[in-house]
């Protein structure tokens, strides 16, 4: 309950521009630039809009949950604001095994900041990343051909970049720049007929950057997926050293 | 500026009647309000959980089923049990009596809107 009311203070002061620079929340984030005090693995979300970023967190936090007895998730979810008007904050509804005590979830709009994530979320992680959560999991608004709204190097430990089969053609791929930063790249509603060339295409894409990535067919709305099982797998083997080891890819069917 | 209003807005366990609660929604954003919908079917304990978690201002429940004096005390008493003072609001057109609301209004809900009201009135 307190953290749910040191949250909103935080918006507050951020609505009102005045960066809320009081010294817990600056040594909270110097804190982290330095690695020191991180309680909690923090894992990025994003992708277009319906491609399943959502219940795909949702299924990865029923896994989680189930393995993990004690364990508990915070999660920050993002959903844009109405120029002029407010926002439908509608993450929550999609989400079922979320609602749980071991969960704390909270619903930001964007209030009018580009970028997929809100004026007050940098300063909202610090804190709860120091909060004794196993994971804190970020997930960005519905975003597109833009910047890859996590920093390099920030806070974020690990990105996953969700993906519709339904992209358009191989050239669209090109102006898809999170391809190029993300660590795991995931192909949801892979049950659709589209998905066997999106991954192919999707796979020739990465090759082309020549990093550690990782390329992984999901269908998230299917109970005890297999590729939803390996996603977890993955994102549970961020170490200490927060960088996500190598796996050997999943052959598609 | 100040910032965005929050509620939360929930159908009850069992009631899926979403129409209203999608139309006043989108009407609430429209005056400036950030909606956390919590969407149908959802239970006191999950509703009280989100809306201390979002420390939303008011929660708004819209129920169609029945059972409202029931369900809308029960969300109160367990809000209260945990320490919180966030209000309770709702309707559910033509099925919440003005008797009913009375009775709900002494089990501490803030207000009650019925068929008929207009959504201007609710933003206020």
């Amino acid at each position: 309950m307190e953290l749910a009311r040191k949250l909103p203070e935080i918006e507050e002061a951020a609505a009102k521009q005045k960066k809320h620079r009081t010294s817990n929340i600056k040594s909270a984030r110097g804190r982290i630039r330095r690695g020191e005090h991180r309680t909690s693995k923090v894992i990025g979300f994003t992708g277009p809009g319906g491609a399943g970023k959502t219940t795909l967190i949702d299924e990865l936090v029923l896994r989680f949950l189930n393995q993990n007895p004690k364990g508990r998730i915070a999660i920050l979810s993002h959903d844009p604001s109405v120029i002029g008007e407010g926002a439908l904050l509608g993450d929550r509804a999609t989400m079922i095994n979320s609602q749980d005590d071991r969960v704390f979830m909270r619903s930001m709009a964007t209030r009018g900041q580009a970028g997929g994530l809100s004026p007050a979320t940098q300063d909202c992680l610090a804190l709860l990343a120091e909060s004794r959560f196993d994971y804190v999991i970020i997930e960005t608004v519905g975003t597109g051909q833009e910047a890859m709204p996590f920093q390099k190097n920030g806070i974020v430990d690990l990105t996953v970049l969700v993906m519709n089969p339904d992209y358009g053609s191989r050239l669209q791929l090109q102006k898809i720049v999170m391809l190029d930063l993300a660590d795991i790249v995931v192909v949801n509603k892979s049950d659709l007929q589209r998905a066997r060339t999106a991954h192919t295409e999707i796979e020739q894409r990465l090759e082309q950057n020549r990093r550690d990535q990782q390329l992984i067919d999901t269908v998230a709305k299917r109970h005890r997926d297999s590729g939803v099982d390996e996603l977890f797998d993955l994102i549970s083997m961020v170490g200490r050293d927060r960088r996500p080891r190598q796996t050997r890819g999943r052959e598609n069917l | 500026m100040p910032s965005p209003i929050r509620l939360l807005t929930a159908g009850p366990i069992c009631d899926g009647h979403d129409s209203a609660i999608n139309t006043i929604n989108l009407e609430f954003i429209r005056h400036g309000i950030e909606v956390i919908y919590l969407g149908y079917h959802r239970s006191v304990g999950d509703i009280v959980r989100a809306a201390i978690q979002e420390d939303v201002r008011a929660i708004g429940i819209s129920s169609y089923n029945g059972g409202h004096i029931e369900f809308f005390a029960e969300v109160v008493a367990l809000l209260r049990k945990r320490g919180s003072d966030i209000k309770v609001f709702g309707g559910g057109g033509g099925t919440i009596t003005h008797d009913d609301a009375a009775a709900m209004k002494r089990k501490g809900v803030y207000k009650i809107f019925f068929a008929g009201t207009s959504l201007a009135e609710m933003t206020d």
